[in-house]
């Protein structure tokens, strides 16, 4: 009897969980969230890397330099043990890397917008309007988008390291695509209303991307097209939460800022503030 | 035990049933789509046909209805299609060829327009295709006897997407309209009422966009198309007390897309017409959220005069009527709050910025305008990083002084206009005496143009100053204290870039009002139409003509 009476209680319970399971899922609460925030800064001068909880706890600054040297655009190893990221340091604009607490730092090589592959070996990054990948062992470079296509920008690892997605501009159109990893024709995944700046999502099943205005997902073979933020102002540099069910982003009032990360579910929903204060760009979650 | 599981397997089977069924019934529907939580669009089947617009009783409830599953694009309707994001529902109804539009606010609507594709006669739906259909985006396309028209709703936008076919003539938009306003973002809106006209029909001086106010104050509509070559008409009817703004018309033109947005806030828009309304409700209204407001002092005829809007402001205007409106979004505007600047850069893709530049001929993807230029070369200044980009900071400027030089072109082209303008209609009046009346105030609108251009000539120095300016600026690089000294002469720079804009502003909204008074007088008086059109078409060949 009481067998039954805790099988019923279950099946009430897990129903229960079951139906109010996706509202809960759209529900955003800060305090729920766990992981670590890297993004560049303008909040204490020149432009730093910074870090945050992604429950909005421990705002702290991990670069410092010359006042004219800036340091954007900070990539999260998978592992989560370094962070690369471009900086102004030195004679030209070049590609580094840091431990997660800002200490040896080292350039790479010159280039910007820079990414890890999954096994932490190599980087894929942006160089004179082309992208290029760099095996961090041997040093040795290759070029994956082709000669002729020219502003190439943001290219990003698959989480199993076999494709790149990146965003090319022909005349005034932004297009994102896909290309394998050693290179090859690049496949279209979709080229309307300026669409850039994609990252993969944990499972592979979809790319958050970015508009002239919004944040999107869409599905690698350019299925299943979602709007996920329609604020007013700008939204730019959507990236996943480490289990796929949350996104950073940046919320600008205007195309020139000043912009605030907020935190939004995935799959669309209320999105909650996590940072404020001057200018806060390039999130990345681990 | 055998029971037990019985139980737990109905019960498991009934929770999946009211969880996923594709057609869910009655008020199950409204349920569902709280549950989810997520932003979705979805297509419902209303199983029976409406002879008269549904209620909002009646979409609020959805009693009956059919819920379309994702992906399903092959649905047989037995009755009218309704699709919907969470703040707008569209019907098209089998026995209507209009197409209805409601506001969704909080679960409860509110109907806010009609949207009827024109052609020579009218007609009626003969058929419908689900062209998408999934959480992300519905998209319909509504065949007639000659045309089609589609239809598109984006998840969680306030703006309906529509595609009519290459046979449609114009767009009809149906509403409880107050006032149309036609906002010019750096120089004056024109704002027209039901009483602005005597003539039932008269074009617009629109470039791709207009405002409806909405009777009630908590909508305002807008109104977006993708070609300055797409006319637009205010029809009006009525006498007296009765007359009113029957609709808007949207001339349509092959491929080119046509937005309608929905605004919705509580006391969105507000009137203080001290003349016909109790003083005290101008005095106590205030701004419902933290917006840039704009304050439009209503004049004859549609003329305004538009000022940012502060609660003193208003006091001041004791006896002028006023149209309150949020023109953009500041830093506290809530995030799901919109303004008409957003829905600019979300349809048309551009801010304000690149909107009078591109209009004007001169917009590019570097927009290299004084305030940008100046702002960038003084934060290389500030860090100190002036001598390392020092080729760009070059390579800048010229961009910038290059922009000034073609801006002066253009508002010396729109001095160009009003002299041949005004010769030609004296030549036409001396030619065409029953033109004579019908002359001064056009000519009084074109000295305004003179006057504008004259005004902020010192302002606006020439584009060699400029090029000195930012000579001088480069001769700093690498020396002490240069960073004051470029702020100075950065001061100078921008307020040259300002006056270009206001110059090049008032020039383009008067030469627009020009040509709404060419239009009245041609619809007003026939007998000088054929004359009328010839000055028209000066007007507006000189206006398209791009530097």
């Amino acid at each position: 009897m009481r067998r039954n009476v805790r099988l019923i209680s279950y099946a009430i319970f897990t129903s229960v969980i079951f139906l109010l399971g996706s509202s809960l899922l759209y529900g955003l609460e800060l305090a729920e969230l766990s992981g670590e925030i890297v993004f560049s800064s303008n909040r204490s001068g020149s432009w730093r890397i910074w870090m945050i909880q992604a429950d909005g706890s421990n705002l702290r600054q991990l670069t410092d330099g010359k006042e004219d040297e800036n340091d954007v655009d900070p990539a999260f190893r998978k592992d989560g043990k370094e962070i690369l990221f471009t900086s102004t340091r030195g004679e030209s604009v070049g590609i580094w890397k840091m431990s997660i607490n800002g200490t040896n730092m080292e350039r790479i090589c010159d280039g910007d917008q820079a990414e890890w592959s999954p096994d932490g070996n190599k980087i894929a990054f942006r160089r004179e309007e082309s992208i290029f990948t760099r095996d961090l062992i041997s040093n040795v470079e290759k070029k994956i988008s082709p000669d002729d296509w020219p502003h190439c920008s943001g290219p990003a690892w698959s989480p199993n390291g076999k494709t790149i997605a990146f965003a090319c501009r022909w005349d005034e159109e932004n297009a994102l695509f896909t290309v394998n990893a050693d290179g090859g024709q690049p496949v279209k995944v979709y080229d309307k209303k300026g669409a850039c700046e994609p990252h993969w999502s944990p499972d592979a099943k979809l790319l958050v991307y970015e508009t002239e205005t919004h944040i999107c997902t869409i599905q690698p073979d350019g299925q299943k097209n979602r709007l996920i933020t329609y604020w007013g102002g700008i939204q730019r540099y959507g990236q996943w939460s480490r289990d796929g069910n949350h996104l950073v982003y940046c919320q600008g009032v205007s195309e020139n800022g000043p912009w605030e990360l907020y935190i939004v579910p995935s799959g669309g929903g209320t999105a909650v503030r996590l940072t404020e204060g001057d200018s806060d760009m390039n999130p990345d979650w681990h | 035990m055998k029971h037990v599981k019985l139980l737990y397997f109905l019960f498991f089977t009934f929770i999946f049933l009211i969880r996923f069924s594709p057609i869910v019934q009655a008020q199950d529907i409204n349920q569902r789509i709280q549950e989810t939580g997520a932003p979705f669009t979805y297509v419902l089947d209303t199983n029976s046909i409406s002879t008269n617009p549904i209620s909002t009783q009646t979409l609020n409830k959805k009693n009956g209805w059919t819920l379309l599953a994702e992906d399903d694009t092959a649905h047989p309707f037995k009755g009218d299609v309704v699709f919907l994001n969470d703040k707008i529902a569209v019907i098209v109804r089998q026995k209507s060829h209009g197409v209805e539009i409601y506001s969704l606010i909080d679960g409860q609507s509110a109907r806010r327009a009609t949207l009827f594709a024109q052609t020579s006669s009218p007609e009626t739906l003969s058929s419908l295709e689900i062209l998408e259909n999934n959480p992300g985006a519905v998209e319909i396309k509504a065949n007639y006897k000659i045309i089609s028209i589609g239809l598109r709703l984006t998840t969680g936008e306030r703006s309906l997407e529509i595609l009519p076919s290459v046979e449609t003539d114009r767009l009809r938009i149906e509403s409880l309209c107050e006032y149309v306003i036609v906002p010019d973002f750096f120089s004056d809106d024109m704002v027209f009422s039901a009483d602005a006209f005597d003539r039932d029909s008269i074009r617009l001086p629109t470039a791709k966009f207009f405002l409806q106010a909405i009777h009630g104050g908590d909508c305002m509509m807008m109104g977006v198309w993708e070609s300055d070559e797409q006319n637009t008409r205010l029809i009006l009817s009525g006498s007296g007390a009765a007359r009113k703004i029957e609709a808007t018309e949207i001339e349509c033109k092959e491929g080119r897309k046509i937005w309608l947005a929905l605004m919705e806030n509580a006391n969105l828009w507000h009137c203080a017409n001290k003349q016909t309304i109790p003083p005290s409700i101008g005095e106590n209204w205030s701004p419902p959220f933290s917006a840039n407001w704009r304050m439009n002092v209503l004049q004859n005829g549609g003329m305004a005069k538009s000022f940012p809007f502060s609660e003193p402001s208003l006091q001041e205007q004791a006896q002028a009527s006023c149209l309150i409106y949020p023109i953009d979004r500041d830093r506290a505007t809530p995030l799901t709050t919109i303004c008409p600047i957003d829905i600019m850069r979300n349809t048309l893709g551009v801010g304000p910025c690149q909107y009078i530049l591109a209009a004007e001929g001169l917009g590019s993807d570097a927009n290299p305008t004084t305030e940008q230029v100046t702002e960038w070369v003084e934060r290389q200044f500030e860090r100190k990083r002036e001598t390392r980009y020092k080729d760009q900071i070059i390579v800048q400027f010229t961009a910038m002084t290059n922009l000034l030089t073609e801006t002066e072109k253009r508002i010396e082209r729109y001095q160009v206009l009003t002299n041949e303008l005004s010769a030609s209609c004296q030549n036409e009046a001396r030619a065409h005496p029953q033109m004579a009346s019908a002359v001064p105030p056009l000519l009084a609108i074109l000295a305004n143009i003179d006057n504008a251009i004259l005004s902020k000539r010192d302002a606006r120095k020439s584009p060699q100053y400029a090029v000195q300016l930012s000579d001088q600026i480069v001769s700093l690089i690498g020396k002490e204290d240069g960073l004051s000294v470029c702020q100075k002469l950065g001061d100078q720079l921008r307020a040259i870039g300002l006056a270009q804009d206001s110059t090049l502003s008032k020039c383009r909204m008067m030469a627009r009002w020009f040509l709404q008074n060419c239009w009245m007088i041609a619809e007003r008086t026939p007998e000088v139409s054929a004359t009328m059109e010839k000055v028209i078409t000066h007007a507006e060949n000189l206006l398209k003509s791009k530097p």
